[in-house]
């Protein structure tokens, strides 16, 4: 089907500085319908700051990024449609600290989409049981894992019906042993068909469920292709650096 | 006089004087924390006029002296064609000059959110009064309890402002002043009042206290 190759995210010739850094040089970029694109590259490499201009968390300098084929709306009512419909799960969870599992996830469906409280309860709960945290519905964020946060966090992104996802490295700031049941979740999503955008440094992830990946570096796209390309024949020697820097990190563990 | 005499011949009346002091108190207090509120939301708000304003609110009214303040309202106002009540000034003052301090107390409270909860309702599509109402308000306040108790006590003491005018029934200050015009009351007179203030202030802190265990965010 045609609607298959659809751009969701696109970005056109995106330039941002923070001060002297130029952190986004020249970024050009698409993600399709369902496709699944993982960006890594050493930290200071603007990939997080990528990840969040699409939805207007950070401003940009100059170039286009589009959404659904339309223009990021710069603020105001239509900036907000336009973040709801885009999913966003960030590094340090940012579950709201004073409302349970379950308000966190009912509260934006209810405002914003004007959903129904029993309908929004339904949904979250559904959704809860399919990140496996449902049993953790009544409590408050401190309460639970780093890992059943972030999968909650999911959640709460899912709550909205997004039409494409975002992953500010969802695992980085968690414990070992809980980045499997994050990943397996973030699979599971892959699977079913969501259009993703995940930054990250799980090279396994990666190679096992993108469809994509971007090397990013000093604020530039540097390679990009296939998982089984990238990773078995990088083109570039920054890229053919950083994977084995990656690898020599795994053996030692 | 003794405290017996004192008692027997102004008991009822230290009783009314006490309670007139609860209900300025609460009213204030209720006041203080609307008006403190929207002084807050103009304070965070993206239209610049507005957050100027709230900036120049707070300063205005943290740094006059509650006296001046009444003395404005009752003597001053009239001239401009506006009167009100004694009651209503005493009202009126013991709200802005707390209602300063409230914002005061609900900005440092906004603190204490990590920005990236912030970030997260954006991200959700919630626009800034669905923010301020479903996340920021209802922390910063739940982490402003205790500030928010001594407040409640420095608002009760600002009441004794009615003293200054001929209110109707008294508070505890006013009260002390009719009696030692009357009979002799001395400091006794005072420390009647004095007590039952401290009393107040107890019971403020002691319910300030449990409603900060209640409340107070996991984090």
């Amino acid at each position: 089907m045609t609607e298959n190759n659809q751009p969701v995210i696109e970005l056109r010739q995106v330039n941002k500085h923070f001060g002297d850094l130029h952190v986004l040089q020249d970024i050009s970029l698409t993600v399709k319908k369902g496709e699944v694109v993982v960006i890594i590259g050493p930290s200071g490499s603007g990939k997080s700051t990528l990840c969040r201009a699409i939805n207007r968390l950070e401003t940009i300098d100059s170039g286009e990024i589009l959404f659904e084929g339309e223009p990021l709306p710069r603020e105001g009512k239509e900036l907000a449609q336009m973040r709801a419909k885009i999913g966003m799960v960030f590094q340090s969870f940012n579950l709201f600290a004073h409302r349970t599992i379950l308000d966190n996830i009912t509260l934006a469906p209810c405002d914003v989409m004007k959903a129904s409280k029993k309908n929004a309860r339904q949904e979250a709960m559904r959704l809860l049981e399919r990140v496996g945290v449902a049993d953790q519905a009544g409590k408050v964020p401190a309460q639970l894992s780093g890992g059943q946060q972030q999968r909650a966090a999911i959640a709460r992104a899912l709550a909205m019906h997004p039409k494409a996802m975002l992953f500010d490295e969802p695992t980085s700031a968690l414990d070992p042993e809980m980045i499997g049941e994050v990943l397996n979740v973030m699979t599971e999503l892959a699977q079913d068909g969501m259009t993703m955008l995940v930054v990250t440094h799980e090279m396994n992830f990666a190679r096992r469920v993108a469809d994509r990946v971007i090397f990013m570096d000093g604020g530039r796209i540097v390679e990009e292709n296939t998982p089984e390309a990238f990773f078995s024949n990088p083109k570039t020697q920054r890229a053919k650096g950083f994977l084995s820097s990656v690898r020599m990190q795994d053996r030692e563990l | 006089m003794t405290l017996s005499q004192l008692l027997t011949q102004y008991g009822d009346r230290y009783l009314q004087a006490l309670f007139t002091t609860w209900q300025l108190t609460f009213f204030s207090f209720l006041g203080a924390l609307a008006v403190g509120i929207l002084v807050t939301v103009f304070r965070v708000s993206p239209i610049r006029p507005l957050r100027l304003f709230g900036d120049f609110y707070v300063q205005i009214f943290r740094n006059i002296p509650g006296a001046a303040l009444l003395i404005l309202l009752v003597y001053a106002l009239p001239y401009l064609k506006i009167t009100f009540p004694y009651d209503a000034c005493v009202l009126i003052a013991t709200i802005l000059i707390p209602s300063a301090f409230c914002s005061e107390h609900l900005m440092s409270g906004m603190n204490t959110i990590s920005p990236g909860q912030i970030e997260a309702a954006r991200a959700l599509g919630m626009n800034f009064f669905q923010l301020i109402r479903r996340i920021v308000i209802p922390q910063s306040l739940r982490s402003a309890v205790l500030p928010m108790t001594n407040l409640m006590v420095a608002t009760m003491l600002t009441t004794s402002l009615g003293s200054q005018v001929p209110l109707r029934p008294m508070e505890l200050t006013g009260i002390v002043s009719y009696i030692n015009t009357r009979s002799a009351g001395g400091v006794m007179a005072f420390a009647i009042s004095a007590a039952l203030y401290c009393m107040t202030g107890l019971l403020i802190g002691a319910a300030g206290s449990w409603l900060d265990r209640k409340v107070r965010i996991l984090r």
